[in-house]
């Protein structure tokens, strides 16, 4: 018998059109691993609250959801809140207490535990967790990623036979995301723990999980082993396969839906040398449209040439094209830029040096605390250096005018977009940034400027309601109505699944050609790879590295996309699974 | 409500008022300055009931976290004016709160909210006498929704400004009153007329400048916040 | 020596302390029981906080000074008439003299409640009334984490605003007021928001699915119960001494009540009970001093 099973579940939210899930059977069998995926608004939320019955949204329902068998009605509440653990995507707001300890315990309290046994399961807890540390700490500070990590013991506590995650890891960087996830395995493993799993992390979880089930308009359109569930995505065309890991990626696209598809790199390495080594063998070529956006205009379909050597030419191509181009002004010129928060703290950037080129988009990576928000800062006039000079546009006093209203050089979409709205519609938010213009001025610009962003059909939302990707272009919308010629983005993908980074992605290519300057920062190696065309790293206080997009990720061994690891040494200079693809192609011989 | 929540209501505010008889008593007969702790122990009986109804009302989660928002929000709503001097717009969100949520609810969000910041700040001998000003202007005001006199969300022009009227009049009347009533029994040695006279009188300007801010403040902020809370109830179903 | 000796006992008994402390420095005004409480509310305040405990009591200072000099002009009685002032109103002595007494009393309870904000953190206080109260110390619990955190939001949505324009520092204050409350109003979407999250993350973890037990971090025995014990008896003697001796009269004359052997055995009492925090401090820093003379 199933753990947990779903049977012919429908459900419809009150004075909603259609149903949110539609007939959905599904079964979770004991010490499984279960990834379920779709585009926003497939349902993959609805169906995990359908798992408690404290968390069941209000709403039409039909179907049963049973746990061993029993209809979860039946089982008492507290069963319920022990058996079942649940985690959630946002971090800070799942904490209930102020203390480490005390939210180890806050379960536990409420189960009506004995004070001895929940001292001993606490301490167990932190143990297990390496929170020892920070046992009698205030959570506010703890990182996110260790928030996150503190919501999961709080979870694990009470023992739970099941453990269902609501996408956990969108608010986390990567490298705290791939921590959690890895607890999480952990725990399944180790524990024999069931696990239920939203996620848009596929490229991590794939490798993973045992079982996935793909959602779509609330119905599981396929479930199977992630190898099966991948080639399946492949075969349908669905637009879920931009978020596959690139291994798989690159495979699909050359050999076509084919199991076994490798799902990391190390698979995929091996995979790939077998390709470029043997060009005696030969490819169905792919016969589905290139889905890297730029990688067509990079590589050019050409005849004969082995992929190494077309690679390599066309990257000389490349770069003459940047060369002929010569010098173009500066959209940001840094010099020996010092910046601390106060007299006595330690310097956050530490004589930094950056150009960025007008017209194009520049990449800022580097990880946690390396200062990449704080340089943002400084460039948008928010905070003052205590040493060096920003200059925008050439014009040293141009940083002076960000600040004045109207007249706009630079505008900062910050981290979270939420920030900016204080308004119950996004029509009222946008129109906040045209306070001296009349109605009809304003409902003018304010119609052109969400059709710019996509956003048209949104106006009368409330900007709580939607979707990550779509309150990412509302936010855009209303930083685009001060007119800037710099676009600041302090990490743009966060919270964003793999569709709504594209959509942004040609969004910001399309402000470029209109003449605007992007300068994003980011920890998403894969997305600035994608979309940038300059990038650069910021670490410990300091840009070390700053190159073309393409020259900067070829040479990163560590820093760098999953595609430029699987092929480094096999391939030069690929740094997108499109490249890799094109390379594999071209490696193919004329028939 | 039902019999038993008010037989609970009944009950609690006896012994509020039998523990109040008492204490006054109690200090009558020790003389002195045993007024000083009779003030305060008659003030803790009178909120009493209000917590005691509370708690036997077994709240769910989504209630206390609610209130737990509204409190905060009170105390932190400071950091968003620290560049308008004498600006406090806690009294006005206490205010706001106990529109949308009634009596009671207002009463705890006003008594709470000082206790908190109080943690934050210090506690003294003041804090039940901030939680009474403060529950009292939650009270009245929560009454003052239920009777109908001020909506729940979307105020009018004109309610708007008879409520932030009220809300600085309130402060200046009742609430500034209460707290100077504390800096009386205190400061004074003897409660002569005369000096009490002379604490409200030199309580009076403070109070008006409070009053002023809190009135602009429930102007600005009351429907702001009061369709919010409206959003939360039809969204999620919360508090009637 | 800091404290957390003292603040190490039950939080029932070091908030049993505090109470009776107050109680006695607001009941007892003769002068003995009031120098004895003022000495030991002032040595234990800079016990527990050192040379910054300077500055708090310079401002004691200072408004105990302006208490004591404005009580006599709103005291028409007194009998020894110093001066007089607007057409005859008296300024006596005698209400000097009650003033500076009450002066002394509000000193004491103002520095015993700066002591109280030292040792009795709010996670003891929440542990003390959990039980009786478990839904307002839920409450309260979650303000005290909310607090902090919204500062820092409020902080973030005034700067994300204000790179926009949104957000005015400079101007006039009107404007200032009209921006700040939109930012608030930002403030509280986004804490309403998360708070349907915080709602639901509780009631997952099984909050108000029956009885609730607390995570008793702190233990009645030992060292406690001892402590406890003396600072009752203490305390019932110093009452009784202080009800007997019944209350000074200021007015019109001054009489001090004499102190009889009852009288004194209730002062001894008093100053002991008052003496128990630094005792606990100053034999942990013994004790201290000791194990590392040891080592």
């Amino acid at each position: 018998m199933a753990l947990l099973a779903f049977e012919d579940v429908t459900f419809r939210y009150p004075e909603a059109a259609r149903t949110a899930l539609d007939g959905v059977s599904l079964e979770v069998e004991a010490g499984e691993y279960l990834c379920l995926c779709g585009p926003s608004g497939c349902g993959k939320t609805t169906l995990l609250r359908q798992m408690k019955t404290a968390l069941q949204p209000a709403g039409e329902r039909s179907g049963r959801v049973l746990l061993d068998g029993r209809p979860l009605d039946h089982v008492p509440a507290r069963e319920q809140a022990a058996r079942i653990g649940f985690v959630m995507q946002n971090p800070d707001a799942q904490i209930v207490t102020d203390r480490v300890w005390s939210e180890l315990a806050f379960g536990l309290e409420n189960l009506g535990w004995e004070p001895s046994a929940m001292r001993l399961r606490v301490a167990e807890m932190a143990s297990y967790f390496g929170l020892e540390n920070w046992f009698e700490r205030d959570v506010a500070e703890l990182s996110g990623g260790q928030k996150q990590l503190l919501n999961l013991a709080a979870v694990m506590a009470m023992a739970p036979d099941v453990l269902v995650l609501d996408e956990p890891t969108a608010q986390l960087d990567p490298i705290a995301a791939t921590t959690f996830l890895e607890t999480v395995k952990r725990l399944n493993r180790d524990l024999g723990t069931t696990v239920v799993m939203v996620e848009h992390r596929l490229e991590e979880v794939f490798a993973v999980a045992d079982r996935v089930a793909v959602l779509e308009e609330g119905r599981v359109v396929t479930h199977g082993t992630p190898q099966e569930v991948a080639v399946a995505l492949y075969a349908a065309n669905s637009p879920l396969t931009c978020a596959l890991p690139t291994p798989t990626r690159v495979f699909c696209e050359v050999k076509g839906p084919t199991v076994p598809a490798p799902l990391t790199i190390q698979e995929g390495r091996t995979w790939l040398k077998n390709v470029i080594a043997t060009e005696a063998r030969t490819f169905p070529s792919s016969s589905r449209p290139e889905p890297e956006g730029r990688s067509g205009e990079i590589f050019p379909n050409s005849e004969n040439a082995s992929g190494v050597a077309k690679i390599s030419r066309l990257r000389a191509l490349r770069f003459a094209r940047d060369d002929e181009q010569g010098s173009p002004q500066l959209a940001v010129a840094i010099k020996n830029l010092w910046f601390r928060y106060g007299r006595t703290a330690p310097d956050v950037l530490r004589g930094v040096d950056l150009a960025v080129p007008e017209r194009g988009i520049f990449a800022l990576s580097g990880g946690n605390g390396a200062g990449k928000s704080t340089l943002l800062r400084c460039i948008c006039g928010v905070a003052g250096p205590h040493r060096g000079k920003v200059v925008l546009f050439g014009d040293a006093g141009s940083r002076k005018h960000a600040l004045d209203q109207g007249k706009r050089v630079v505008a900062l979409l910050p981290q979270e977009p939420l920030n900016l709205f204080a308004f119950d519609t996004v029509r009222a938010d946008l129109e906040e940034m045209l306070p001296h213009a009349s109605v009809q001025e304003r409902a003018v610009a304010v119609q052109a400027v969400a059709e710019r962003c996509g956003v048209a059909g949104l106006l009368n939302r409330h900007p709580y309601d939607l979707s990550g990707g779509e309150l990412q272009r509302a936010a855009l919308a209303k930083v685009l109505l001060a007119h800037p010629r710099l676009l600041l983005l302090d990490e743009p993908t966060k919270g964003l699944d793999a569709l709504a980074k594209r959509e942004f992605a040609a969004l910001l290519r399309q402000l470029t050609a209109e003449g605007v300057t992007v300068l994003l920062v980011s920890h998403d190696v894969e997305f600035c790879a994608r979309t940038a065309d300059q990038a650069a790293l910021l670490f410990n206080g300091e840009v070390v590295a700053s190159a073309p997009v393409r020259e900067f990720f070829a040479r990163n061994a560590f820093y760098t996309t999953a595609a430029s690891r699987m092929s480094r040494g096999i391939i030069d200079d690929a740094i997108t699974a499109g490249d890799i693809v094109a390379a594999c192609v071209a490696a193919e011989p004329e028939v | 409500m039902t019999d038993r929540s008010k037989a609970i209501a009944l009950i609690a505010w006896i012994i509020a008022l039998g523990g109040a008889v008492l204490s006054v008593l109690a200090g009558a007969l020790v003389g002195g300055r045993a007024y000083v702790l009779t003030s305060v122990l008659v003030i803790l009986f009178a909120m009493l009931p209000f917590f005691v109804q509370f708690e036997r009302r077994r709240p769910q989660a989504r209630e206390l976290v609610v209130l737990a928002v509204l409190c905060a929000l009170g105390v932190a709503a400071r950091a968003l004016f620290v560049w308008v001097p004498h600006f406090k717009p806690m009294a006005a969100i206490i205010m706001i709160a106990a529109i949308a949520f009634g009596r009671s609810s207002g009463f705890l969000v006003g008594a709470i909210t000082v206790l908190a910041s109080n943690f934050i700040f210090g506690q003294g001998p003041w804090t039940p006498w901030q939680m009474l000003a403060f529950g009292s202007c939650g009270y009245v005001f929560g009454l003052l929704a239920e009777w109908g006199a001020i909506p729940r969300s979307h105020l009018s022009r004109g309610r708007l400004i008879a409520t932030a009227l009220a809300g600085g009049l309130f402060i200046v009347l009742v609430a500034g009153p209460i707290l100077d009533t504390s800096t009386f029994f205190y400061f004074a040695a003897m409660p002569t007329p005369q000096a009490a006279l002379a604490v409200y009188l030199a309580g009076f300007p403070v109070n008006c400048i409070q009053g002023a801010s809190v009135a602009i403040a429930l102007f600005l902020l009351a429907n702001p916040l009061l369709n919010k809370l409206a959003r939360l109830r039809t969204k999620y179903g919360f508090l009637a | 020596m800091g404290p957390n000796a003292f603040g190490r006992l039950h939080p029932a008994v070091t908030f049993g302390f505090f109470a009776g402390a107050v109680v006695l420095a607001v009941l007892g005004n003769h002068p003995a029981f009031q120098v004895v409480g003022l000495v030991a509310a002032v040595a234990t305040y800079l016990a527990m906080r050192g040379r910054e405990g300077l500055s708090f009591l310079g401002g004691l200072l200072v408004l105990a000074v302006a208490l004591t000099l404005v009580n006599p002009f709103f005291i028409p009685q007194g009998s020894t008439v110093l001066f007089s002032y607007l057409g005859g109103r008296p300024y006596t002595l005698e209400g000097l003299l009650y003033g500076a007494s009450t002066a002394v009393m509000l000193a004491t309870v103002l520095l015993w409640f700066g002591c109280f904000n030292q040792v009795m953190t709010s996670e003891k206080l929440t542990f003390l009334f959990g039980k009786a109260a478990p839904a307002v110390t839920m409450v309260i619990t979650m303000v005290l984490r909310l607090v902090p955190l919204y500062q820092r939001k409020a902080r973030c949505i005034s700067d994300a605003r204000g790179a926009l324009g949104l957000s005015v520092r400079e101007g006039s204050a009107a404007q200032r007021v009209r921006s700040g409350a939109r930012d608030l109003s930002a403030l509280t979407t986004w804490g309403l928001e998360s708070a349907v999250i915080t709602a639901d993350s509780m009631a997952a973890r099984g909050f108000g699915t029956g009885r609730r037990t607390s995570f008793a971090r702190y233990r009645f025995a030992g060292e406690s119960a001892v402590v406890c014990a003396f600072l009752a008896v203490a305390f019932l003697l110093a009452l009784t001494g202080v009800l007997s001796l019944g209350t000074m009269i200021f007015l019109p004359t001054v009489q001090l009540p004499p102190l009889d052997a009852r009288g004194a055995l209730a002062l001894t009492a008093y100053a002991l009970f008052l003496c128990v925090p630094l005792a606990v401090m100053g034999k942990e820093a013994v004790q201290w001093r000791c194990s590392l003379s040891k080592m």
